[in-house]
């Protein structure tokens, strides 16, 4: 860093001015502050200004100690947050101001070899309570980035103005948005907006050039005040989406601000990383471009098998394995359409016989013993044309009915120990899938624990029939027992047998989706659900969240006015978010799970377990009619409320001191249900909105509504019958809003001090009227 | 069985050839679009309800062939998991309502007081061809008296869960029902005589054969269950 004020003293002197320091250092205490353009950690791109500001007492000198490691360190029985490495030095920063502050300008190098390297810092000041002791002040960290920023981005309508995406469908444009309270260096720039294929930082510090893929940059100026008016078309919908067998190609957006088609460093680019700054997607729904060869054969009893691989897969690498275990009454040889599909795009995939009519443990049986069957003889299956080329490590299981509950119960067999696996472990089943799964075996049994776990649910199933009257036809059981990764999709009109390829839909209601668009719309979430799981496909994460209304496959049945998809995804625990309230704990209304208050002025508020207490959906008593996520011993809770009339009415979460810096997290999560048959329901029967409102310390807040991506909290399905009325069980969707979509318009909003979030309902800021269920409010990191 | 399926072109191409396939695009989506206008919409496919009170009586032998396994097999049909060596193979005629596959509870079915393996769904043919394990008498014969017993639905559940008290409280019900055993011409108009197997891999093949002749609609079925063995 080139420091502008105090001068880097030599190591030697450094040393021994640390050591001085250290020595003084007993009795320390931290009376001192240390901040970085306003907060303690920052990422920074090179040549970037920084103020560092240090508080302590006036007139004491005070000194900057920088690392490379963070830390912490124990010394005289005091925990530093610095590493003491070799590596650390010091700056002298004089005696601090008399107003106990002290402020001033740093400007990061410019060197190359410092990309991507985080330095560590801790300030120093002489005690002025105590004759030789000295304040320490809290740990602080400057990443050294590129001029990494998010640009390629989707214009919106109203609030937050630019939708900053990772997947753009082919054929669809691609704009560069630049909100100038944030960027306030780009306003009134004028520059080109490169469109060039994705490289690695490590290929941009050896090949700064610039190469537009369309054959020249977009002339770009951004004169507006504001985002709305900095967002321009950089590609109409020209970019090559060709990606082979994976999904999404990459590409980095780079404003040239000296305009010498070269990536300097004060250029800002959307993707210097691994990641590119955006992908373009193809047609999900299409075959991939592999050969598929389909084998079937038997092992022995209950081990017929339907297997399907690329066909020159001689010439592949290791291929993941995707297992599909069928229903009750169902054949191993009705999943071609999944089959074909993945195995076009170079995935292994296994359906086999299941032995389902006894019950889910036997099914579970079958799952386990084919799986072990094929990773034991893969020399011999297909004539050991897999040999070498599976990966054992990468499977995800896929069951439908009660072979959905039978492959959670697998999992959960490996883990309770009543099964051991031969030839493949616990850790290499990846991602558990169930179709409409049954559930038996009830909460002990039924669970895939922490494997990542995906559910599909369709709103006419005839069968697995999801009303309140039968605990074991609920499939969302499985989904909130799951303890990894979660993610759902439900489907208003779509059958029990639409799932398979066989003949009979097994539906019932109104306004039925029918096979051939079942499966399109399988075939195009099936792709990058176990892209995403087993090979972590980036774009592909992009379709297992965003709002179908906004994002969806191209060949997805959208002329179908009867498709409805509700996609619900969490991330799991071990992702590093935080929970503010999930309403498993703490169950007084007026405190979150996380321990912050929680305030309301909506009538009807109350936390319970997400389990219609009575068997048929009648609208009643209950606030928790219709919901089915579990059952008598299940823990799921979550929150319902109403909300209605002229006034302003709110619910709001108190953030607790241990998330309130969030400028480590990237989105504000949560999930979302219309409460079925309720008359604040069917009164406003559309997708219902509402308005999110973060605020700080500071008395900043800023808000975005939830129907701003277009669409919102789906109706429920206008089936009939489970009691009296029209719609069925309470679907949940998630919501997840960028953070950073509340800083746009320079609102102020101190992520680094995040108080609360409100929920806010009235004119202007909501549906007119309705009955909401709310669960898993999370801040997440992805 | 191999095949191969060859899939669409890539589907990314040079610019130039994006504008032809923009507007062959446009034509199959008209062609989709007016494809969809013509099919006919979706319909109602509930499954046949079921009735209040059980157990369900109304069923027919149309074929019995007793049977002996060189090589045990496990009844998974019962709680207790036991191990058979003879038994007997029955086609029977039943109520498509109760014999139509469902995820969630099934009836079960009973022979006497032992749940009847079922080797096919038999929804669409009302033909349902089952394993009842039986003991081997000391004349070397399959120890199972048709005639004196009934062949019924009982309460629905899951056959791995019912065990022997179970199942005599279910045979208890039926006889209250007034549930009668086969008549003894129907027995022996059905009886065949005794077969003996190496094992239930040869057991299920016979089985095929007979769901290919008494329920013809379960193709896929028969096809799994004869599927080419993996050789070396």
């Amino acid at each position: 860093m080139n420091h502008h004020r105090g001068q880097t003293p030599s190591r030697a002197r450094a040393a021994a001015l640390l050591s001085a320091l250290l020595l003084c250092a007993a009795p320390a205490a931290r009376a001192s502050d240390l901040l970085i353009n306003g907060q303690p950690d920052v990422s920074v791109a090179q040549g970037a200004s920084l103020t560092v500001s240090v508080t302590g007492t006036p007139g004491a000198l005070s000194y900057l100690l920088v690392d490379v490691s963070p830390g912490p360190t124990v010394i005289f029985g005091q925990s530093l947050p610095l590493g003491f490495t070799p590596a650390m030095f010091t700056v002298g920063l004089g005696p601090m101001p008399g107003a106990g502050e002290l402020s001033f300008q740093v400007v990061t190098p410019v060197q190359p070899e410092l990309l991507g390297h985080t330095f560590y810092l801790m300030a120093v000041v002489a005690d002025g309570a105590t004759a030789g002791a000295s304040d320490f002040s809290n740990g602080a960290s400057v990443h050294i980035g590129g001029r990494e920023m998010q640009l390629a981005a989707n214009p919106l309508p109203g609030y937050p103005h630019a939708e900053y995406v990772r997947a753009f469908n082919a054929g669809a444009p691609v704009s560069v948005a630049v909100d100038p309270t944030q960027h306030p260096e780009l306003a009134g720039v004028s520059c080109s907006a490169y469109v060039v294929a994705h490289k690695s930082p490590e290929q941009w510090v050896s090949d700064p050039s610039l190469a537009d893929v369309r054959g020249a940059p977009t002339p770009v100026t951004f004169s507006g005040a504001d985002l709305a008016s900095n967002i321009f078309t950089v590609d109409g919908g020209t970019l090559n989406a060709n990606a082979g067998t994976s999904i999404g190609v990459g590409y980095d957006l780079v404003l040239d601000l000296d305009g010498d088609a070269q990536l300097g460093n004060l250029d800002p680019i959307d993707g210097f990383g691994a990641e590119a700054g955006f992908y373009v997607v193809h047609d999900v729904t299409q075959p991939g471009p592999l050969a598929v060869t389909e084998v079937i054969y038997s092992g022995g009893i209950w081990l017929g098998q339907d297997l399907y691989y690329p066909t020159n897969i001689a010439g592949m690498g290791q291929l993941p394995l995707v297992t599909v275990s069928h229903g009750n009454g169902h054949n191993y040889q009705w999943y071609d359409h999944i089959g074909y599909h993945l195995a076009s795009y170079g995935f292994i995939v296994m359906s086999h016989e299941n032995n389902t009519q006894p019950g889910v443990e036997s099914a579970s049986g079958t799952t386990l013993t084919n799986v072990d069957y094929l990773l034991g003889h893969l020399d011999t299956i297909a004539g050991g044309a897999l040999l070498g080329h599976l990966d054992k490590h990468n499977i995800a299981w896929i069951g439908h009915s009660r072979g959905g509950e039978g492959v959670a119960r697998a999992y959960d067999r490996i883990i309770d120990g009543t099964y051991v696996p031969v030839n493949f472990t616990s850790a290499d089943v990846r991602l558990v899938s169930s179709i409409a799964p049954t559930d038996f075996l009830g909460t002990v049994s039924a669970t895939p624990h922490g494997v990542d776990y995906h559910l599909w649910v369709g709103g006419a199933d005839a069968d697995v029939t999801g009303c309140a009257s039968n605990d074991i036809a609920q499939s969302f059981h499985l989904l909130d027992r799951a303890e990894g990764k979660r993610t759902c999709i439900s489907l208003h009109g779509v059958g029990h047998g639409d799932f398979h390829d066989s003949v009979g839909s097994v539906a019932t209601g109104p306004c039925l989706v029918g096979k051939t668009d079942t499966h399109t719309i399988m075939r195009g979430y099936l792709l990058p659900l176990v892209e995403h799981h087993l090979l972590g496909n980036v774009p592909a994460q992009d379709f297992l969240w965003r709002q179908w209304e906004r994002f969806h496959p191209i060949g997805a049945p959208v002329l179908n006015p009867c498709v409805v998809v509700d996609l619900q995804y969490s991330p799991a625990p071990t992702s590093g978010k935080f929970v503010i309230d999930d309403f498993q704990t703490n169950p007084a209304t007026g405190v979150s799970s996380s321990g912050g208050n929680v305030t309301f002025t909506v009538p009807a508020f109350a936390e319970d377990r997400l389990d219609d207490p009575n068997s048929d959906f009648t609208d009643g008593a209950s606030l928790f009619n219709g919901f089915t996520e579990g059952r008598s011993t299940d823990v799921t809770r979550g929150l319902v409320f109403d909300f209605a009339g002229a006034a302003e009415q709110q619910v709001s979460f108190a953030v607790v001191p241990a998330a309130q810096n969030a400028t480590g997290f990237a989105w504000l999560s949560f999930r979302a249900a219309q409460v079925t048959r309720a008359p604040a329901t069917t009164l406003e029967l559309t997708d219902t909105f509402f308005t999110v409102t973060l605020s700080d310390g500071s008395g900043h807040s800023s808000s975005v509504s939830t129907n701003a991506w277009g669409g919102g909290t789906e109706e429920p399905y206008q089936r009939t019958s489970c009691g009296i009325g029209f719609g069925w069980g309470n679907e949940f969707e998630t919501v997840r809003i960028r953070l950073a979509d509340f800083l746009s318009d320079g609102t102020g909003l101190d992520l680094s001090d995040l108080r609360a979030v409100t929920f806010r309902f009235g004119p202007g800021l909501s549906s007119a009227t309705g009955r909401l269920g709310l669960d898993d409010l999370e801040l997440t990191t992805n | 069985m191999t095949s191969t399926r060859i899939p669409s072109p890539a589907r990314a191409g040079r610019p130039a050839h994006r504008a032809r396939r923009a507007l062959a695009s446009l034509g199959l989506l008209a062609l989709t679009t007016a494809l969809a206008a013509l099919s006919p919409a979706p319909a109602d496919d509930p499954l046949p309800p079921l009735p209040d009170k059980w157990p369900v009586g109304g069923v027919e032998v149309l074929h019995a062939r007793p049977f002996t396994l060189a090589q045990p097999a496990v009844h998974a049909w019962r709680a207790e998991q036991p191990k058979y060596s003879a038994g007997m193979v029955l086609v029977l005629a039943v109520d498509k309502a109760l014999a139509t596959p469902r995820q969630t509870a099934e009836p079960i079915l009973y022979v006497g007081d032992q749940t009847a393996a079922r080797l096919n769904a038999g929804s669409e043919s009302g033909r349902l061809v089952v394993v009842v394990p039986a003991p081997l008498g000391a004349d070397g014969k399959v120890a199972l008296d048709l005639t004196a017993a009934p062949i019924f639905f009982g309460t629905p559940g899951l056959p791995e869960q019912v065990d022997a008290a179970a199942a005599k409280r279910e045979l208890q019900a039926a006889k209250r029902a007034g549930i009668a055993p086969p008549t003894a011409a129907a027995v022996k108009a059905a009886l065949q005589d005794q077969v003996a197997f190496d094992g239930e891999l040869q057991l299920r093949l016979y089985a095929s054969d007979l769901i290919e002749q008494f329920s013809p609609q379960e193709a896929d079925l028969v096809s799994g269950l004869r599927a080419k063995p993996v050789t070396r």
